[in-house]
């Protein structure tokens, strides 16, 4: 059986538990057993803490990896940022000797000693590496089918590809794989891979709310039912993004995000509520609707 | 950087850039091969950058800017040239070990939908590590 020291992070477990909530039920499903990392920090946030101090950034997330490698287990984030922190720490200290050897000098303070024994693997790599399309095809109940999704799969699940490795950065297509499984259909539209915007914003939430307006208004134009993600910084700048880009720019969308997990479990029979969709600040009833699922819901 | 031939690869590919005029991480390059670091460590632009990473994955000389820019920053934050938000999440891991603080709707909510309590975060610890790396003499990031 599949098992792993599992990573929410803070922005799912503080923001939006209806994530971890869809992720530890569809994980569940598939008999893949989580196991919480007590003593965890933040990751640290790459964007944020990675850009005051690098060094202190490395020595957390250090630590981070340290618990996992006592639990002997690797790592499953859902988060992208997290995904960033966490494996590209872990390539560079086991790929730097001299590096590693001054980290453990500080980690000895703690008590802690970096070996180097296990991964990071990011959610979307373990359904579709470790588990597999065809697994996932054999527990689809609801197939969801007429639904044209717009994927966006973040930045942070493919770049800086020579270290993170699991897709092409380019023409990334595991989270599109993963949404055709589910019997949707992945939609083209224009600036696909481009970043949602996000990581400006701390400094100017107008620049960062027209990178946004850009990606929406294509998926728009492509006619898209939802968008579907993983990472919760990009679900932030998608669905509560909507809301700040109606009151700022007076312009309005009003396309569901729905986070993957959330999207898988319909597929695998879950309730709309088991899922807390009804969290998702952009209203997902006309997605429901669409799929035959609305008198199920439950409020 | 010495090798950048300023061919504008990371500007074209840059979702920073395509909306703000101050912000060109071609510049950037130019500025530090030219010796401005001074003046990009005080100034706004750096902190534009959303760090999507495409510069550094498609620039034709290999030079990762993304992490040249990260570094950057990590002067320009020596000289307390950091925004708002980016110092309270300082101030969040310090006092609590997490950059999004908990909250009792949150945790109702996570009780509600059946989610186990929040796991323990070791704070001592991460305080011993940021301090060791010295993140605690941070401006604001004291409290």
């Amino acid at each position: 059986m599949l098992n792993y020291a599992f990573f929410p992070g803070c922005l799912i477990s503080r923001r939006y538990p209806q994530i971890e909530l869809a992720t530890r039920k569809v994980m569940d499903r598939f008999g893949v057993k989580l196991i919480n990392m007590n003593g965890a920090s933040c990751c640290p946030d790459p964007i944020g803490i990675k850009s005051i101090n690098s060094k202190a950034w490395m020595l957390v997330s250090a630590r981070n990896l340290c618990i996992a490698e006592e639990m002997k287990k690797d790592i499953m984030t859902v988060c992208n940022g997290c995904f960033l922190t966490l494996k590209t720490t872990n390539f560079i200290l086991k790929k730097n000797s001299a590096l590693r050897q001054e980290i453990n000098g500080f980690l000895a303070e703690v008590d802690k000693e970096f070996k180097g024994i296990i991964r990071v693997k990011h959610m979307s790599e373990i359904l579709h590496k470790d588990l597999g399309i065809k697994r996932i095809k054999e527990l689809i109940k609801h197939r969801l089918s007429n639904l044209d999704v717009a994927v966006h799969h973040g930045c942070h699940l493919v770049m800086p590809n020579d270290m993170l490795a699991i897709d092409n950065p380019e023409r990334p297509y595991i989270l599109d794989e993963l949404v055709e499984v589910t019997g949707a259909k992945s939609a083209q539209y224009l600036h696909k891979n481009m970043c949602c915007g996000y990581g400006t914003s701390t400094n100017s939430k107008e620049t960062s709310l027209e990178i946004t307006k850009l990606k929406l208004f294509q998926m728009q134009r492509a006619s898209v039912d939802c968008i579907t993600l993983m990472c919760p910084s990009c679900f932030t700048q998608f669905d509560m993004g909507q809301i700040q880009i109606k009151r700022i720019f007076k312009e309005s969308f009003d396309i569901p995000v729905i986070h993957y997990s959330q999207l898988l479990g319909l597929a695998l029979g879950f309730l709309p509520k088991e899922l807390g969709t009804h969290l998702n600040l952009v209203k997902v009833e006309p997605v429901l609707e669409k799929l035959g699922m609305l008198a199920s819901n439950g409020g | 950087m010495t090798v950048c031939n300023q061919c504008g690869t990371c500007t074209g590919s840059c979702p920073a850039a395509r909306f703000s005029d101050s912000f060109n991480p071609r510049k950037i390059i130019r500025g530090i091969v030219l010796g401005s670091d001074d003046e990009l460590v005080r100034g706004n632009p750096i902190w534009m950058c959303t760090t999507c990473h495409f510069c550094s994955e498609r620039c034709p000389q290999g030079i990762d800017v993304s992490e040249g820019i990260i570094a950057l920053r990590n002067l320009a934050a020596q000289e307390g040239n950091v925004p708002e938000d980016i110092k309270n999440e300082v101030v969040n891991l310090l006092s609590a070990g997490v950059t999004v603080l908990p909250s009792p709707m949150i945790e109702k909510r996570r009780d509600k939908l059946g989610l186990p309590s929040l796991p323990r975060v070791d704070l001592e610890q991460v305080r011993t590590l940021l301090r060791v790396a010295g993140l605690d003499r941070h401006p604001k990031g004291d409290k």
